[in-house]
């Protein structure tokens, strides 16, 4: 599958320094809006127990996973330690007239 | 043998974690546990942090500890020291608690004053912090759930014995030794090898050597001194005042269902007054902590007040919660089949979150 542009939902649906779930093609994602308003996608699920990482709190560029407080750099996917060890996958985004879109596909 | 065998089926049988190097990541299939009705933008304000307030509770409680120390270093030699003691160990001890939310990362705001408290707090109470942190992810991750849970105080039949003991922090103190010594040597634990990736042993082995070292430190200085006073103020509080964290910890799940996905089913809260509260560190909210461990403490009372109506009977206090637990206990040691089923309230608004699974159909 080459990749597409999807889009993802409406800028007003994330509020600042916050996370929505975005599900698409049996997959899930993770929407973030930063402090400086911009905004970032990566897989939905943490890599450590496959918990939604929606459902977490965002701290300036960090997501807390909200099962064992696992946490990640959301605009690298950096796992920031135990207990998740394995990286995020993370999403190209571009904001169009209103509209988030993520970049998905191999 | 003194006490009972923990039956095998307690013993941990599935690896246990999806960072790679443990082979199996499937923690709890697709089950889901149970949510409270709560709206994102409440939670998100719940789950805020701040340095302040827990700073303060933080050097009070350190401020009480040096003073009650400074206190009962004086009545040596004397009767006084009894209840000096007791005091002191009793503020002591509140480190147990406390290293808990410590541990979740919930405390601080920043990371580097949380890093300072929890492993002041894990020190105080003899629990060495990697094998702990693994450890207590897994018990969050399928709490009183047979065979993947290896934090389950009371196994079936309860061994009142083994139960009894813990009132003088014997069998706790043993289950951390246990793995302390091996982890020292460089032997993993069989426990640990199914919650613990390799990736993470040589820093547990390291850490494990230090705690060691200075165990073996401490004894060193009372046989050079002739006197177990440096014991009675180090790691000696949690065997001779543990009596709050006890009744605290055998309160949370001890009596209750086992693989059940419902919190309210296998966890109490129970409320207590201020100043016990103060040293527990609101863990007595301890379905609230299971249901979203990155609230803080500080705000656990809170999130109860939004979701007691979702919540069965909440006890009034270590007398009444006592007065359920002991009992089952009792009746639980010739009786395993036997556990407290809690009445919860009719559904109202609530509903369920999938926890574990992947999502479901898409949302376009
Ligand atoms: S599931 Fe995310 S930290 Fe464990």
């Amino acid at each position: 599958m080459s990749k597409i542009w999807v889009r993802a939902c409406a800028t007003s649906d994330v509020d600042e320094e916050d996370v929505i779930r975005f599900d698409h093609a049996g997959s899930t994602y993770a929407i973030y809006r930063s402090p400086d308003d911009e905004f970032f996608a990566t897989d939905g699920l943490c890599t450590h127990e496959r918990v939604h990482l929606a459902d977490g709190l965002v701290m300036d560029n960090i997501v807390e996973c909200p099962k064992h407080n696992g946490r990640f750099d959301y605009r690298t996917g950096a796992a920031k330690g135990a207990p998740v060890c394995v990286n995020l996958r993370t999403y190209a985004t571009r904001v169009d007239g209103g509209d988030v879109f993520i970049e998905i596909g191999d | 043998m003194l006490f009972k065998k923990v039956p095998e089926k307690y013993s941990l049988s599935a690896d246990f974690s999806a960072n790679t190097d443990l082979s199996v990541a499937e923690p709890s299939g697709d089950q889901t546990w149970w949510m409270p009705d709560i709206k994102r933008r409440e939670l998100k304000q719940l789950m805020q942090r701040q340095d302040r307030k827990p700073l303060f509770n933080y050097l009070l409680w350190l401020t009480l500890l040096v003073g009650t120390g400074v206190l009962a270093f004086f009545t040596l030699g004397t009767w006084w020291a009894v209840p000096a003691f007791l005091l002191y160990g009793t503020i002591y001890s509140s480190c147990d608690p406390r290293s808990h939310d410590l541990g979740h990362g919930a405390t601080f705001k920043s990371r580097w004053l949380n890093a300072i408290f929890c492993n002041l707090c894990l020190f105080m109470t003899l629990k060495e912090p990697i094998d702990w942190r693994w450890r207590h992810t897994r018990h969050h991750t399928d709490t009183i759930h047979v065979g993947l849970d290896p934090e389950i105080l009371v196994t079936r039949p309860a061994d009142l014995l083994r139960i009894a003991a813990d009132f003088f922090f014997i069998m706790q103190a043993k289950g951390e030794l246990k793995a302390i010594i091996p982890h020292a040597f460089g032997v993993v634990t069989h426990d640990a090898s199914h919650y613990v990736p390799k990736t993470e042993w040589k820093k547990m082995f390291w850490s494990s050597r230090f705690y060691l070292a200075c165990i073996l430190g401490v004894i060193a200085w009372c046989v050079a001194i002739g006197s177990i006073v440096p014991l009675l103020f180090i790691w000696g509080p949690r065997f001779y005042a543990n009596w709050l964290n006890y009744f605290g910890f055998l309160s949370q799940h001890a009596g209750l269902a086992e693989d059940s996905y419902d919190h309210r089913l296998n966890t109490r809260t129970f409320t207590m007054n201020p100043v016990f509260e103060f040293l527990y560190a609101n863990l007595n909210y301890h379905i609230e902590h299971h249901i979203y461990p990155s609230i803080p403490y500080y705000n656990l009372p809170v999130l109860h007040k939004m979701i007691k109506e979702e919540l069965p009977y909440t006890y009034t206090g270590l007398v009444d919660v006592s007065r359920e637990v002991l009992p089952v206990l009792w009746r639980q040691a010739h009786d395993p089949g036997y556990f407290t089923s809690r009445t919860l309230p009719p559904v109202k608004a609530s509903r369920v979150q999938p926890a574990f699974s992947a999502a479901p159909a898409p949302a376009e």
